[in-house]
């Protein structure tokens, strides 16, 4: 009896010791949503995974620093003022790129960041989303041609602004991501022609929902291959994918008052091919934070800055040019002529408590992008009750003068005269007659920089036509600033090289 | 020394648990070599030398008198005197000689003890031969504890100078042969004092045995076993429930602070339930570097929830091949804590009880301005900017407002009003001990209660224990140990770090009233912090409170099918749950209000968490071989789900979150789990209690890991040679025994979930309508599945020695602990896509990266000696700290994380050291900023705006010109070492004891002081602002008053590090035994922390190694940083303890 009842007690020792399943077991689960190893298995990820890549389109960098670098970098905005609050702001409309964008709010490294954020996101949804099952074939295939144009509208801002940039289409590791190089400029572009050309074939020109309105069509992508054949002087290739969106079925059309591009009027205007969209949201962030809240409520820091006396138009340029018709509305539509002190950020009574902000009279402000009907006396602009109007990255005005440039590289200026005076027609202004190439070059050049003035798009047009040093030379451009510097910590964290010169 | 009750439990206990088995295990082996071993000899065994020539009887016998103790008695007659005796022997046995006799006598002898018996020979043809008798003595008696009368078990009884003995039954009786009236008892049991008592005439020898704290360590727990502690070969300290209880401390690890080498214990505030942290050997890695604390086998928690006087004992584990056994999470150490058990015999009722009051330390280091002195020196920062007076020089300012200085009279002195003096704690513990043999409890309910020093702050603790033990049969024992605790922390600063309660206070406007004439609060005193109130208002205006409730469990079973073996299986669980609410009024008549006025919050969290442990163990020697060994295994899994809210109302009657009426409300949950597999064993083998050798391995699985390093294996190997015990040691060593062991543990202390990615919700508007979203999910960070632990190499040497009896013992020991693969963040370019774009930031990966060596020299020693009725004991100990950063990967340095960064962490450096510039004193003169400036032609010294009076820094890169590039490694916040040391004086009744603790060679940023002593800004100032410079040579470490600091001498600078050297009474007691027979009642007083050496300026020094910075989030890169952390307190102690 008595060893029966050791051999029992073996026994259970024996058993205690076995175990079930050690990996089942240790496999901790995980409550809180998605995670990396399981994204894009289930066909309810692929919308929220494509609208991910959209997503970019809400930060400053794709924004507000795209301005700064397109504008504040070129002559559309030459007056800056302040305290080392803008430090890298003025910096940069300094041509002190290296190494004064230092401090925040690094807008070299922002743009960088943001775009690249963008294309990490399409390459893990191009990735992943070809596999996954039980997703209606015709919407995954739209979903992949959405996210293949927006991976090239991403590199495209990227080539333009830096040059030779890393050409990364998987996701990767850290291992990965610190062995990055750069890769040659002629690469990436055929890489944005590649995806462009890919995506073309699956996009709707239009969408039927208006909840739609904001996601790219086959008109983005024809505009911005007509944009990227301007880049390599295909002229005729320009023109075909230029007179492409110029037709399309989605039946763009200008917008009668150029006011109503930016004021909120005509949100969702049929001038539009590619928006970042705005909409105010929930939890409103204060326009005092350093950041943009991922729930999208987007600060449009240009009229913000400008109002601060930052980032403010170019007096000479807005109110002494002779090149802009005295009829022309749109320089008086966007910017403001300051004969008074507005501010109470406080609302203690007294604007001489509000140094930092405070402008004097005389200056001239920006009005792109403040709602209309905006009681300018009050200061209710710093509340943080604008900043939702949507912004066209790319509209059909644009278009038209691609296309006229494309007509007048190859000898049709006649032609071109229609498009050109079709902007200038909307804008009140007298119409263009001169057929000589190099004037209308140059008329084409001087139009991009009314229409477009303070949208980010001045330094890239000078680079694109190689006047750089023409234009920006007399404020202090050098020779190597053709290329924005590739931020040094990225260098740093990776096996880059930095752009000449810097 | 002191005798408390607790003690006296404490003592007993242990003698029941650990002593009975093992000493019946050494005695039954000394008594199996039989009675005969007497001290008496056998007449065959004793020797006599003699050189005998034709002597009578007479004469021989007298010669082996002188020679031995043997007596002869005999009748005369039998006495031949013709016989003569020729013998001659070197050595030889008495016995040879008196055969001799008795051939050519006829006489027989009979020894009996030491008497001979001669008597005549009947018949000359027996054979000649010698009976001898040796007995003794019976004596009876029973031993009982001086405390309590009670008996006491398992006590040993041994004749002196002999092996014999025997050990006391349940009700503490014996008996026992002794050879002779002459023979000397030795009473003992571990635990007590070892006495002696002469046998004489008496029969009936009853014995009260005392308890002795010094002697306890002889059973100490290691994991999963025990072991005695002269067996040891690994560090390991370990203290008694006893010495904690008598401390009168309510924390565990407040008693423990100071007492033991190895050990650092810093507490840098007084908050009601604010934690204390302890470090092990060194002040660990980079990552979370608190012990294991292991509880009745329950693992987690900290030392916070338990009441000393609940303890039996504490062990710490400090070198690997003591923690090995604890695998992946022994890294840091691990803190056992054993609670008490019930005892067979009558019920005993403990009380012990104590009600106290604390204050505010060093309140005379920092004085703040009155309202007068405030207006005056606001008054000097205008005119020396050349601008108006705003007190009473302004006329565009409001004359009642802005009145001259003399006008504005004392003001509020919001210290005063904040903190009060005498705040109340009290402590209470009612336990009962008892049971028959078979079954035995301990029941035990405790309550603390303290009022904070800052007014409408204060916690409360609940605790309730009940531990059991049953034996059902030969071979089966069951036992629980349960406890349920429940504990309240009220008041509005539940952070310490920098803009909290305390630092809030000190610079709030003495200008300001607490109330308006109306008797409304008045308004806010600060606006340079916006829209705020007033400390008085923010104090009684918000109610937060955290409630936390926790229950754990541990069932076991013991089988002991062999005596050699035993399985225990236990099952332990535990369940914690806690509450938080948050009300914030936003009272305040003056100034703006924006947005809501009240700010309700409130979460909730329940973890569960079990483990079953499974252990095997083998115990037995083989001759002089001894072993014991264990294998294991266990299973441990936790979860927890908590959900938490916020809303803010606009009417201060909503006290809930998420009413209707909210004008924000937002939610959240976090649940999660984790899970630990681990198989370990261990074995020890000795030789003759000389030579040991210790292995220990664990293999431990963890779901905290990535699926490619889920397992690691931790092994350990330790040696000890007990040169006491070999015959070329001098006998002056009572022990001398050298150790060294090598082993790994692991930490896993980085949370859960590190090694995957998860998805992050995003939204964008594709309408661009207003408030239409939709979500998208985009990658936040990078998973890293090759994620593993930290692991911590440690090698340790030491000797331990003893002299004089045990009367004074030594203990040093050298340790190296190099930690690597440390769990570091790396940078992740944004080039990847992977990046904070809300935040516009880096994110790191965590990966194993860098490393770090601790290493240090340990030292304790005591000395236990008594004079007549005066017993006193007297302890020190020391710990140096060597701490060298080797490695970083691809980092040049880390720096913390939050706020103002003030510390660097380089390669060769030492964890966390302080970083900035170096300051040469003030400008004094303006021809001395001209020389400094002229130094550079391109640029000024330091500013355009640099005027006499500012701090000048050093110009370490030689360019004349400060930059970034002048800072360097300005001081380090690990001190060089730690001591502690105390005495314990007892005379009759009467116990006295203290211990004092303190550190050297640390420094401390002292952040509090740069606050205070800013220029510009509307705060409150330090009275040493007084003395700031105005004309040369006034001063050289207050810089000028001005409305604005444009030469940022409050940079982060050596002006403001100062010397974190201190030297504190940590707790003296003073307690008395009354004279009653009824009951053991003592009484005593305590204080703590009544006395403060240092140089440091601040009201603390105690800020050390393990603090975080300015800022609340702070890491271990953020250290020794005075943010003006509520201050510590003093505190005085009445206390009874009484047990019937």
């Amino acid at each position: 009896m008595k060893n029966i009842n050791k051999s029992l007690i073996l026994l259970i020792v024996a058993l205690s010791f076995g175990g079930c399943n050690d990996e089942e077991f240790l496999t901790a689960e995980y409550y809180q949503g998605v995670v990396d190893v399981n994204f894009l298995t289930s066909p309810a990820h692929a919308k929220p995974a494509v609208t991910g890549v959209y997503d970019v389109m809400s930060y400053k960098g794709t924004n507000w620093d795209k301005m700064i670098l397109g504008s504040s970098g070129a002559d559309d905005v030459v007056e800056q003022h302040g305290d080392a609050n803008w430090a890298s702001l003025i910096a940069i409309d300094q041509y002190r790129w290296v190494p004064e964008e230092q401090g925040d709010p690094k807008h070299i490294w922002k743009y960088w960041q943001a775009y690249y954020a963008g294309i990490q996101r399409a390459n893990l949804v191009l990735e992943k989303l070809p596999d996954l099952e039980g997703l209606n074939e015709t919407l995954k295939k739209r979903y992949i041609a959405e996210v293949k144009a927006l991976r090239a509208y991403y590199y495209y801002n990227l080539v333009i602004a830096y040059g030779d940039v890393p050409l990364i289409l998987n996701s990767m590791g850290y291992e990965d991501a610190i062995n990055i190089i750069r890769s040659p400029e002629a690469d990436v572009w055929a890489q944005i022609i590649t995806d462009l050309n890919e995506a073309n074939v699956d996009l709707p020109d239009s969408y039927e929902s208006p909840e739609d309105a904001g996601r790219v069509t086959k008109g983005m992508t024809n505009a911005l291959l007509n944009q990227v054949y301007l880049w390599q002087k295909s002229w005729a290739k320009a023109e075909e994918f230029a007179k492409k969106v110029i037709d399309s079925p989605a039946g763009y059309e200008l917008e009668a008052n150029y006011a109503d591009l930016f004021n909120g009027v005509s949100q969702n205007s049929k001038e539009a091919i590619f928006f970042g969209m705005r909409a105010a949201g929930a939890e409103v962030q204060s326009i005092w934070s350093d950041y943009i809240d991922e729930t999208n409520y987007v600060v449009l820091w240009g009229p913000f800055a400008s109002w601060s006396w930052f980032y403010q138009p170019d007096t000479n340029f807005v109110r002494h040019n002779t090149y802009i018709d005295p009829n022309d509305i749109r320089i008086d539509t966007v910017t403001y002529d300051v004969d008074h002190e507005l501010y109470d950020l406080n609302n203690d009574g007294d604007p001489t408590n509000d140094p930092i902000w405070k402008a004097p009279p005389g200056n001239i402000h920006l009005m792109k992008w403040i709602p209309v009907n905006t009681d300018l006396s009050t200061g209710i602009i710093w509340s943080g009750g604008y900043g939702d109007i949507n912004q066209m990255m790319i509209r059909l005005s644009e278009v038209y003068l691609d296309y006229a440039e494309a007509l007048v590289q190859q000898g049709r200026a006649a032609e071109a005269l229609t498009y050109i005076n079709r902007i200038r027609e909307r804008a009140q202004a007298s119409d263009i007659t001169t057929t000589d190439k190099n004037q209308l070059l140059d008329i084409i050049l001087m139009e991009r920089k009314v229409e477009f003035c303070f949208e980010g798009k001045r330094f890239f047009d000078l680079k694109r036509v190689g006047r750089l040093q023409e234009f920006l030379g007399p404020l202090g451009w050098k020779d190597h600033m053709v290329n924005y510097p590739i931020p040094q910590e990225e260098i740093d964290l990776t096996q880059m090289e930095q752009n000449p010169g810097y | 020394m002191k005798k408390s009750l607790t003690k006296i439990i404490i003592m007993t206990f242990r003698g029941l648990i650990y002593g009975t088995a093992l000493q019946v295990f050494f005695l039954s082996m000394m008594l199996a070599k039989g009675s005969e071993a007497q001290n008496i000899q056998s007449v065959r065994d004793a020797t006599i030398s003699i050189d005998l020539k034709d002597a009578n009887l007479k004469d021989c016998f007298i010669e082996i008198e002188k020679q031995t103790d043997y007596r002869f008695s005999y009748d005369h007659y039998l006495i031949d005197t013709s016989i003569k005796i020729n013998y001659k022997s070197k050595k030889k046995s008495v016995s040879d000689l008196l055969l001799l006799i008795s051939k050519k006598a006829d006489l027989k002898f009979r020894q009996v003890n030491n008497n001979i018996n001669v008597q005549k020979l009947e018949n000359p043809e027996q054979e000649r031969n010698i009976e001898i008798i040796i007995q003794g003595i019976t004596i009876t008696g029973k031993v009982t504890s001086v405390e309590d009368k009670s008996g006491l078990p398992g006590v040993n009884v041994i004749v002196k100078g002999t092996s014999q003995g025997t050990v006391t039954d349940v009700e503490g009786n014996y008996s026992l042969n002794v050879p002779d009236e002459n023979s000397i008892l030795v009473f003992s049991s571990v635990g007590f004092i070892k006495e002696e008592v002469a046998v004489g005439n008496q029969t009936v020898i009853d014995f009260t045995l005392s308890p002795d704290i010094t002697a306890l360590e002889e059973i100490v727990v290691v994991g999963y076993s025990t072991v005695k502690k002269r067996d040891l070969t690994g560090s390991i300290s370990s203290i008694s429930g006893a010495e904690l209880s008598k401390t009168g401390s309510t924390t565990i690890a407040q008693a423990i602070q100071g007492r033991t080498s190895g050990v650092l214990i810093t507490k840098k505030s007084g908050r009601p339930g604010a934690g204390l942290s302890v470090r092990i050997r060194g002040v660990g890695g980079i990552n979370n570097s608190e012990p294991l604390y292991v509880v009745d086998g329950i693992y987690g928690g900290s030392l916070i929830g338990i009441n000393p006087d609940e303890i039996q004992s504490v062990e710490i584990l400090k070198d690997a091949s003591s923690a090995a056994i604890y695998g992946a999470r022994g890294a840091n150490g691990v803190v056992l804590i054993t609670t008490k058990r019930g005892k067979a015999g009558a019920m005993k009722v403990t009380y012990n009880g104590s009600i106290g009051f604390q204050n505010m330390i060093n309140t005379g280091n920092v004085k703040m301005l009155n309202a007068t002195q405030y207006g005056e020196v606001q008054n000097t920062m205008y005119r020396n900017d050349g601008l108006p007076e705003p007190f009473g020089g302004d006329p565009s300012l409001p004359s009642d407002l802005f009145p001259a200085p003399s006008q504005l009279g004392e003001g509020t002195d919001w210290l005063d009003v904040i903190f009060r003096q005498n705040a109340p704690i009290q402590n209470h513990l009612l336990s009962f001990s008892g049971g028959s043999e078979n079954h035995t409890a301990f029941v035990s309910i405790s309550y603390l209660g303290q009022e904070g020093l800052a007014i409408e702050s204060g916690s409360s603790r609940l605790n309730f224990r009940v531990n059991t033990d049953h034996k059902i049969n030969k071979w089966l024992k069951v036992g629980n140990s349960t406890s349920f605790g429940s504990s309240i922390v009220t008041g509005t600063d539940r952070t310490d770090h920098k803009y909290g309660q305390f630092f809030r206070t000190s610079i709030a406007e003495p200008t300001i009233p607490i109330f308006n004439e109306d008797g409304t609060l008045a308004g806010p005193p600060d606006p340079f912090y916006g829209p705020s109130r007033t400390p008085y208002a923010t104090a009684v205006s918000s109610d937060p409170a955290n409630k936390s409730f926790g229950l754990s469990n541990n069932l076991y079973a013991d089988i002991k099918p062999w005596d050699f073996l035993t399985f225990r299986t236990s099952f332990q669980n535990s369940y914690h749950a806690s509450a938080n609410t948050g009300y914030t009024n936003n009272i305040y008549e003056e100034g703006i209000v924006s947005g809501a006025d009240v700010n309700v919050s409130g979460n909730n969290t329940i973890s569960t968490d079990w483990t079953w442990t499974n252990v095997l163990k083998f115990n037995k020697m083989f001759g002089d071989h001894s072993v014991n060994a264990l294998v294991g295994y266990e299973r441990r899994h936790g979860s927890w789900n908590g959900i938490n809210g916020s809303s803010k109302y606009l009417d201060p009657s909503y006290q809930v979150v998420g009413s209707g009426a909210a004008e924000t409300s937002s939610f959240g949950q976090s649940r999660g789990e984790e899970s630990m597999i681990s198989y370990f064993a261990s074995a020890n083998y000795n030789y003759k209690e000389k030579y040991y050798i210790t292995g220990n391995v664990r293999h431990d699985g963890s779901s905290r890991f990535g699926e490619n390093n889920r397992f690691g294996t931790f092994p350990s190997f330790s040696v000890a040679w007990r040169l006491s015990g070999e015959n070329f040691i001098p006998d002056f060593f009572s022990d001398l025994k050298i150790r060294a062991s090598y082993g790994q543990v692991g930490n896993d202390k980085i949370g859960n979930y590190r090694y995957i990615a998860p998805m992050a919700n995003v939204f964008y508007s594709f309408s661009g309508q207003n408030g239409a979203f939709e979500s998208g999910m985009v990658t936040r960070g990078l998973a890293n599945t090759d994620l593993k632990w930290e692991t911590s190499t440690q090698k340790d040497f030491g000797i331990d020695m003893a002299f004089m009896d045990d009367k004074l013992r030594f203990v040093a020991d050298y340790f190296i602990t190099d930690i690597s693969d440390m769990l570091l963040g790396k940078t992740i370019p944004v080039t990847s896509g992977i990046g904070s774009l809300a935040w516009g930031r880096y994110v790191s990966v965590i990966t194993n990266v860098g490393s770090l060596t601790n290493s240090g020299f340990e030292f304790e020693g005591s000395y236990d000696n008594s004079v007549g009725d005066f017993s006193y004991r007297i302890h020190a100990n020391l710990t140096t700290y060597n701490n060298v950063v080797t490695d970083l990967g691809e980092n040049e340095y880390l720096s913390g994380t939050a706020g103002e960064v003030r510390n660097r962490t380089y390669v060769d450096g030492g964890l966390g050291d302080f970083y900035g510039y170096v300051s040469e004193g003030i400008f004094q003169s303006q021809a001395e900023l001209d020389a400094a400036n002229a130094l550079n032609t391109e640029a000024p010294y330091q500013t355009n705006e640099t005027v006499p009076g500012d701090f000048r820094f050093k110009d370490l890169n030689g360019d004349g010109v400060i930059t970034d590039e002048d800072r360097q490694v300005i001081g380090s916040p690990i001190p060089d070492f730690t001591f502690g040391f105390g005495f314990d004086f007892g005379y009759k009744g009467f116990n006295l004891s203290a211990l004092f603790y303190g550190n050297k060679g640390n420094q401390i940023y002292n952040s509090h002081r740069s606050e205070i002593e800013q220029q510009g800004r509307s705060m409150n100032k330090a009275t040493t602002v007084l003395d700031a410079w105005h004309g040369e040579g006034t001063s050289n470490t207050i810089p000028i008053r001005r409305v604005q600091d444009l030469n940022n001498n409050f940079r982060t600078s050596s002006a403001y590090l100062e010397d974190g050297s201190f030297f504190r009474l940590q707790n003296i007691v003073l307690s008395y035994d009354l004279p009653v027979s009824f009951a053991k009642i003592q009484v005593f007083t305590s204080g703590d922390n009544l006395l403060t050496l240092t140089k440091y300026s601040g009201f603390n020094p105690e800020i050390s190694i393990t603090q975080d910075g300015d800022y609340s989030g702070g890491n271990r890169l953020d250290s020794g940083v005075d943010a003006g952390y509520y201050p510590s307190t003093s505190i005085y102690r009445f206390g009874v303890n009484v047990t019937f």
